[in-house]
């Protein structure tokens, strides 16, 4: 049973930083081909479809120390191996509400020491930028959460209560507007282009 | 030949009992197979009965009874009964974007139908891999904690008797 723990860990580890290896290439052909784009069309870059488990962001939460690459899925692997984002909804920084979550006994172990007013920060290939904590709410596994919204809204989900032997019976909510002046790149779609 | 006409001699007696023999084996097989009439005779007249073809009535006592033979054809065949209400709401529903039809009452079909759509508390289970609006969050539970600790604790507690096992 210990070895099995340690085996799943251990591929999510592994895993984690493969994502995280992809991100960084990722990134380095985005701003080749950003380059390209504005060179030649003088436009900024474009989203696509994107395949569960592909890296899509970084998340940064100072106050717990996170640094995380997100990606795309939150099926039993790609939430073992990282945060993942849930397919359908934005990206961070596009209108709309991009939702991340992640295990509680994972990379979203410390999630509850966030409070409202702490910041968050994200990049992905088309933006980069800072959002603070407007909202933290407990809500039953059951119950209705996530709503699309017009403006940019980062919503972090886990599992309630963190420390909880067994399936938690509740879901941890954390929502977070864009701090103005902090953004660089720009938006170019919404959750709907996606 | 005088051996065979003398009375009561060893060959004329063998030839009784064969005769007594032999009749009371008819009499036993007719016996069986009196009880066997007896005993089948009354299912054979159910039988009879079963096959009876009334008479034709008359004209008027045929216009009643057709509408309720019909009714209850219509009430035994359920597939051939369902009718469709409200498509609006099962369109909907089938494509996902409502449950509406789940609390439309359906008379003809049984409350436990399979093909039925889920209604929200029943749907509450379902784990959210895409967004929408209203979703609930995704499930995150994992069981990779309660695995760990309980194989630690069961570690631990074989480690202990081994220890106890070595003292004694």
């Amino acid at each position: 049973m210990v070895t099995y723990v340690a085996f799943e860990y251990g591929k999510g580890a592994l895993r984690s930083d493969a994502a995280r290896r992809q991100w960084e290439e990722q990134q380095a052909h985005a701003t080749v081909n950003m380059a390209r784009e504005r060179a030649s069309r003088g436009s900024a870059g474009f989203l696509t479809r994107v395949a569960a488990g592909a890296p899509v962001a970084r998340l940064w939460i100072p106050r717990i120390h996170l640094d995380e690459v997100v990606v795309e899925g939150v099926g039993d692997d790609e939430l073992n191996a990282a945060p993942g984002h849930l397919p359908g909804s934005a990206l961070p920084g596009v209108s709309g509400n991009s939702v991340i979550s992640a295990h509680r006994d994972r990379h979203f172990s410390r999630l509850d020491e966030l409070q409202i007013g702490d910041t968050i920060q994200t990049e992905t290939s088309q933006s980069k930028g800072s959002w603070v904590i407007v909202a933290r709410r407990v809500v039953g596994k059951d119950t209705p959460a996530l709503f699309q919204t017009k403006q940019p809204t980062l919503t972090l989900t886990t599992c309630w209560p963190v420390r909880y032997f067994g399936n938690a019976p509740d879901r941890l909510i954390l929502s977070a507007r864009p701090v103005a002046g902090s953004w660089s790149g720009q938006v170019t779609a919404s959750a709907g282009d996606i | 030949m005088e051996q065979r006409a003398k009375p009561g001699t060893t060959y004329a007696s063998e030839s009784d009992n064969d005769s007594e023999v032999t009749v009371k084996l008819r009499k036993a097989t007719t016996t069986i197979l009196l009880s066997a009439a007896t005993l089948l005779a009354p299912s054979a007249l159910s039988a009879q009965f079963t096959t009876f073809v009334a008479p034709p009535q008359k004209q008027a006592a045929e216009t009643t009874a057709k509408p309720l033979v019909a009714t209850g054809k219509a009430k035994a065949d359920s597939v051939s009964r369902m009718t469709l209400t409200d498509m609006k709401a099962w369109v909907d529903s089938a494509a996902g974007t409502s449950t509406k039809l789940a609390a439309v009452n359906d008379t003809t079909m049984p409350a436990s139908n399979p093909a039925a759509p889920l209604s929200p508390e029943a749907d509450a289970g379902h784990r959210t891999t895409t967004f929408s609006n209203g979703a609930v969050a995704p499930s995150t539970a994992t069981a990779l904690p309660t695995y760990l600790v309980t194989g630690l604790l069961i570690f631990a507690a074989g480690f202990v008797m081994l220890r106890r096992q070595r003292r004694t």
